[in-house]
């Protein structure tokens, strides 16, 4: 028949009970061989374990040099979008430039009419016509 | 993205984790680069023999680093900066669990002499780290996925049950629950070699 505190082995080989059951169970550990037997199981397990140290590779390339190059690629697509936002606003410029042009052509036009109208207010070159068709029939 | 100050100096190894965070916090990629450099090593590791692959460490590893700098200001200090990217890397390294790689059938091991010595209670002698390493990792990868985190973090990592239960967001009596039967399974793994 297993003993009752078997299952207590675990945390009393981790020093996770608390401080009063953790000295009681060691004094348990004493009179109780199957308990004994198993803390010494737990205890090699745990030197087979702990003999693979976690840190004795170093990973194919520094994190930090990979985490600079994701923070170069987040700088470039920010570089990207913000040029692309330039690029559109100096497009958006241009079109008004463009649509302003189309005014001041308008006004060209505007002016041209009106330079129209002052050519026809001015005495029409046919009465010059006139005047020079009567000279000459005076000559003859 | 924050710029990287000019002048903030080399985050020197005699910071605290404390304050290389508070500096990150503030902007100085340096700081991150030191904290970076402190943990790289141990969290490769820990990926490692959570996941059984170097290429797949390396990965989930990159993934911490990142989401950990980009939730710098969320972090509040509440735990170690350690817990806290072992706690990203936990949540990494369950999300490749559950992408599809079930755990290796448990089957005879053959286990090399250095870690048959460990296990019979001898020294393994100093040069054979690798061969005990690939043979932990076969142990380990026959294990449940909770089972081989909780080994993991306590054996390999020498992390305290509170710490622990703070990694993995379960109370510390199912951390003592999930040894005593990480334990029971290992031992009937290794059963050939313990008695």
């Amino acid at each position: 028949m297993d003993c009752p505190q078997l299952p207590k082995v675990s945390a009393y080989h981790d020093r996770a009970l608390p401080e009063h059951e953790q000295s009681s169970f060691a004094q348990h550990c004493e009179s109780c061989a199957q308990c004994r037997l198993e803390l010494a199981r737990l205890e090699r397990l745990s030197a087979f374990l702990s003999s693979a140290p976690l840190d004795d590779r170093r990973p194919r390339m520094a994190f930090s040099a990979q985490l600079q190059q994701k923070r170069m690629l987040q700088f470039a697509q920010f570089f990207t979008a913000a040029a692309a936002i330039v690029f559109l606003g100096c497009g958006i410029a241009l079109l008004r430039m463009s649509n302003d042009s189309s005014t001041t052509t308008q006004a060209r036009s505007w002016e041209r009419l009106a330079i129209t109208q002052q050519i026809d207010a001015a005495p029409a070159p046919d009465e010059e016509d006139i005047l020079v068709q009567a000279l000459f029939r005076e000559d003859r | 993205m924050t710029p990287r100050p000019a002048s903030q100096g080399d985050a020197s190894a005699s910071n605290s984790d404390a304050e290389l965070l508070r500096r990150a916090q503030g902007g100085d990629d340096l700081a991150f680069d030191a904290l970076v450099e402190r943990y790289e090593r141990e969290l490769f590791g820990m990926g490692y023999f959570l996941t059984g692959q170097s290429s797949d460490a390396e990965d989930i590893v990159q993934e911490t680093f990142l989401a950990a700098y980009e939730g710098l200001a969320n972090f509040e200090s509440r735990s170690s900066v350690k817990t806290w990217l072992t706690r990203i890397l936990y949540l990494r390294a369950a999300r490749h669990h559950r992408s599809g790689r079930i755990r290796k059938a448990a089957q005879r091991l053959q286990l090399s002499e250095a870690s048959l010595s460990l296990l019979k209670g001898s020294s393994a002698g100093p040069t054979v780290a690798q061969e005990i390493r690939i043979d932990v990792l076969e142990v380990l990868q026959s294990l449940r996925p909770e089972f081989r985190e909780a080994i993991v973090l306590r054996e390999l990592d020498g992390m305290s049950y509170g710490e622990i239960a703070e990694v993995l967001a379960i109370p510390a009596g199912t951390v003592e629950s999930r040894l005593f039967r990480a334990r029971q399974e290992l031992k009937l793994l290794l059963k050939d070699y313990l008695d």
